[in-house]
Order: C-alpha cells, then sequence, then structure tokens
C-alpha cells in the first residue's frame, strides 16, 4: 500500500476554499492537470454517491466516487472506481483547517492506494506531484482570478505558404499566418518543415474539387485554419515524417470510447518555422478533444534526419506544457 | 461549554516546532508570559499525569495535568487544575502538522471549558488571543532563531 500525503496553506479564507472544493466537478476549472468532467446521471456535485468521470489532460480516463463530505469538518473523500492507470483501492481524503492567523487555510490532501511491484516510487510522485501540489497551485490561482478561467497563450507569428487561387507555382506566397492559442481539446505545434504531398499539387492545380477549401493539403478536416503545404514538388527521397493525431473519446454521450486516427506526413525539407494547427473537426469540437501527438520518422533516403519537432497539449503555458512524446503516443504502425 | 481555536502557520519543520512544545516544562522558554515553571513531585515532563506548576509574569499560579502526548501525532492536551481565570473544566489541545508544501508547520490550539456566560466573551478572547496567539507569535521568533 503506498500513501500519500501533501499539504500547503491557501492564501484565502476557508470559506472560498471549501465552496469550491466540496463541489465534486469543480477540478476541471481549477486543476492543471484535469480535463473535462462530468457528473454521471446527472446528479448534484455534493451528492454522496455521485460518480464524476473526467479526463486527464494526459489522456488518461478514471472515474471516481463520492464517499463523503463534510461542510462541518470541511472533509471530502473520494475513490477510484476505473481509471486507465494501473491504481487500485485508491481512497483520497481532502480536508481544510482554518488558519485563525491570517485569513488562510490549511489544505491537507492524502491517499492510499496499490499498483504494480516496483512502480510505487513513480505513483507516489506522480500522485503527491502531479496531482495534489499541482492542485494546490491551481486553485491558489483560480482563487486570485476570481474563479476565471485563465488566461489564453497569445497567438504567435508564424509564417505559411497560401495560395488564394488555383494555378502553377507563382500563385503560392509566403506570408505571416497567426497561429491563434490552442483552446481546451487542441494542440499547437512547432513545425520545422511543412509537407507537400501529390494530392497538394492537384488542390493547388484545381484538380480536386472535393477539397476545394482553404485548407490545402494535410486531410482536410483534421486540420483547421492553419497554414498548408506549398512547394511544387517532393523531395527527391521522399523522407518524411508522420503526423498522428490520435482523437479519442466522445465525452458526453456515454462511456464508448471512439477513436479516429489521421496521419499526415511532412518533408524533410526544413523550411520557415511554421505553426499548424491540430483539431477536432470544426463542427464537433465539443465532442472530441485530441489528446495525443506521436511523431514518427519514414524510412527514408540516405543522410535523412527527422526534423526536431515538439508537440505540446493544448489549454497550459507552452513552458509548462508537456511534449507529447513524453507520454507514450506512438504511432499504431510502430507498435 | 464554550470552545476556543487558534491556528497559525510556523516558518519551520514541524519537527523542529515540535522538539520546543512538547516539553511540557518548557512554557518559559518560548511563550512571553510564563516567568518559571517546574513538575511537581520531580516527574519527567513527558510522563503522562505529570502536573506543571508554572507563574505568569503578572504572578498568577496555574497548575496543568499532562493527558495525552503523541510524538506520532505531534500532539498534546492537558487540562488546569487550578488557575485564577475563573474557568470550569478546562481542556486544551495543542497539535502541529507538517506543511509539505516549504516544509512549514500548521500549528493549532484549542481549548474547551465551562464559564459564566456573561464571561464567555472575555474570556475566549484572553485565552485565543491572549494566549495562544501570543505564544504562536513568540514561537515563530523562537524557532526563526535557532
Amino acid at each position: 500500500v503506498i500513501r500519500v500525503r501533501r499539504s500547503a496553506v491557501i492564501d484565502a479564507p476557508i470559506e472560498r476554499v471549501w465552496a469550491v472544493l466540496r463541489d465534486f466537478n469543480s477540478h476541471s476549472a481549477w486543476h492543471p492537470a484535469v480535463g473535462p468532467s462530468a457528473i454521471e446521471r446527472g446528479e448534484a456535485p455534493d451528492q454522496v454517491g455521485c460518480v464524476r468521470d473526467f479526463t486527464l489532460k494526459d489522456g488518461h480516463q478514471i472515474r471516481e466516487q463520492l464517499l463523503a463530505l463534510s461542510d462541518r469538518d470541511h472533509v471530502s473523500t473520494y475513490c477510484i472506481l476505473d481509471a486507465s492507470l494501473p491504481m487500485r483501492n485508491y481512497v483520497a481524503t481532502v480536508q481544510l483547517k482554518r488558519v485563525t492567523d491570517g485569513e488562510r487555510t490549511f489544505w491537507r490532501w492524502e491517499s492510499t492506494f496499490d499498483v504494480p511491484r516496483g512502480r510505487e516510487r513513480e505513483f507516489e510522485q506522480l500522485v503527491g506531484g502531479q496531482v495534489y501540489e499541482a492542485g494546490f497551485t491551481g486553485l491558489a490561482a483560480f482563487l486570485r482570478r476570481d474563479g476565471r478561467p485563465p488566461p489564453p497563450l497569445p497567438a504567435v507569428d508564424s509564417q505559411g505558404v497560401v495560395a488564394t487561387s488555383f494555378g502553377g507555382p507563382e500563385v503560392l506566397r509566403l506570408q505571416r499566418v497567426d497561429a491563434p492559442a490552442p483552446r481546451i481539446g487542441e494542440v499547437r505545434l512547432r513545425q520545422a518543415a511543412i509537407g507537400v504531398n501529390y494530392i497538394d499539387v492537384y488542390i493547388r492545380k484545381g484538380l480536386y474539387r472535393a477539397l476545394h477549401r482553404r485548407r490545402l493539403g494535410l486531410g482536410a478536416d483534421a486540420v483547421a485554419g492553419g497554414p498548408a503545404s506549398g512547394v511544387d514538388s517532393a523531395p527527391a527521397t521522399g523522407a518524411g515524417v508522420s503526423l498522428v493525431a490520435r482523437v479519442v473519446r466522445q465525452f458526453h454521450e456515454g462511456a464508448e470510447a471512439v477513436s479516429l486516427e489521421r496521419v499526415l506526413t511532412l518533408p524533410a525539407q526544413p523550411t520557415m518555422g511554421t505553426l499548424a494547427w491540430i483539431s477536432a473537426p470544426r463542427a464537433s469540437r465539443r465532442r472530441w478533444e485530441v489528446v495525443g501527438l506521436t511523431l514518427r520518422p519514414v524510412p527514408s533516403g540516405p543522410g535523412f534526419r527527422p526534423p526536431d519537432l515538439d508537440v505540446f497539449l493544448a489549454y497550459e503555458p507552452l513552458e509548462a506544457a508537456t511534449p507529447a512524446r513524453e507520454l507514450g503516443w506512438r504511432h499504431p504502425e510502430s507498435a | 461549554m464554550i470552545k476556543v481555536y487558534t491556528s497559525s502557520v510556523i516558518d519551520a519543520p514541524a519537527d523542529a516546532v515540535w522538539a520546543r512544545v512538547r516539553d511540557f516544562n518548557g512554557l518559559p522558554q518560548w511563550t512571553p508570559f510564563v516567568a518559571e515553571s517546574r513538575i511537581e513531585e520531580g516527574q519527567p515532563p513527558d510522563r503522562i499525569g505529570c502536573v506543571r506548576n508554572f507563574r505568569l509574569r503578572d504572578g498568577g499560579v496555574i497548575r496543568e495535568r499532562l493527558l495525552t502526548l503523541s510524538d506520532y501525532d505531534y500532539q498534546c492536551s492537558y487540562a488546569i487544575l487550578e488557575s485564577p481565570m475563573g474557568v470550569e473544566n478546562y481542556v486544551a489541545t495543542l497539535k502541529l502538522t507538517p506543511v509539505t508544501e516549504g516544509n512549514r508547520t500548521f500549528a493549532e490550539w484549542w481549548a474547551e471549558f465551562d464559564c459564566p456566560p456573561e464571561r464567555e466573551q472575555a474570556l475566549a478572547e484572553q485565552i485565543g488571543h491572549g494566549v495562544f496567539q501570543a505564544a504562536f507569535d513568540s514561537l515563530k521568533k523562537v524557532v526563526a532563531g535557532r
């Protein structure tokens, strides 16, 4: 059995801290690691026995049940019912106490659980650091913002090759393109190279009426609003990098997970530090979330080095975001 | 029965703070209002049931019996046997809890007692601020200067 215990002092009165923490579904608003969350069966978030079903920003899915709630003692106890993490018998308690010396609040968060042998230390650090300590910081920031959502990341200047009419290579223009801040469930990529496919050329020439939009190239509904490819010929080696966006899970309609993958091929020809978007299909953005991206070199010609691409999860300052490759997402063909 | 509760954050690790406050005979070393203290009948100060007999700087004498002492929970409780405060059934508990963020200490001190209703407010103020908070403020300085 692992026991994890962390505590902090929050610079706010206990009434304010407790008003947030007693709501079993509030964590997606203040915890930096928590993505979308919903209470099952439409129950109230202070109903003992209610179940919250949520996704962590690293893609893990967890269902937790509220076991005890005390407004008198400022205590909330809950357990994990199912998780895609290998944690068993997880029971956690959040307890607040008033600091009468200054309007502050002592917050203790602790749990016991089991994990596979040999992974105890890893999970002690994960739960204590990335869940509890990150939660202390996140809630303190949330209270300082007065409950408002965090400010969005700034748009980033980037360059793209854009065609506004059909034609030969002369219709392509290198110009500034805004890469807006990602919203929840979206990512922003820093791209060291951009792609060319025969299909891009066909589109540029106006031969491909079905993709007759400004989203050139890269699989029309997987990329929205981003710059696209636009050089006339693919590199002779055919070298490239596959970019796989695993768009998984339909969140609001039951537990059934749905996955959809799109593969984008980018050439090894280094070009302008361009930013591209990978996002869910626009029409269903509320129903899908991007949870991970994988980069994989494609077998290539002599001397090929895959460009150094960084992939960030959305809704986090870039400095704090987690590169997707650290999250273990892999191309399905490499499994 | 009324209850007085005071809590604070001491900027030192809990084991260091506990080393100070667990000494039932140590009030003169960390509170501003106790002039001298002794344990009656030569008992060790961590023996449950021992009685500390101390004199306040204003001259009052208080006798208190140690009821519980936990080096595991960093907690002790005691009852007043005799005091000039005019309280009955007075039992107080002092408890320390580590704050992992910043390696500090959350300190709580509370008391329950009976007294005439018209004195409740004044006594709560005197004990909560004049005793517990004043002792915490003094303790902060003592451990900061260690």
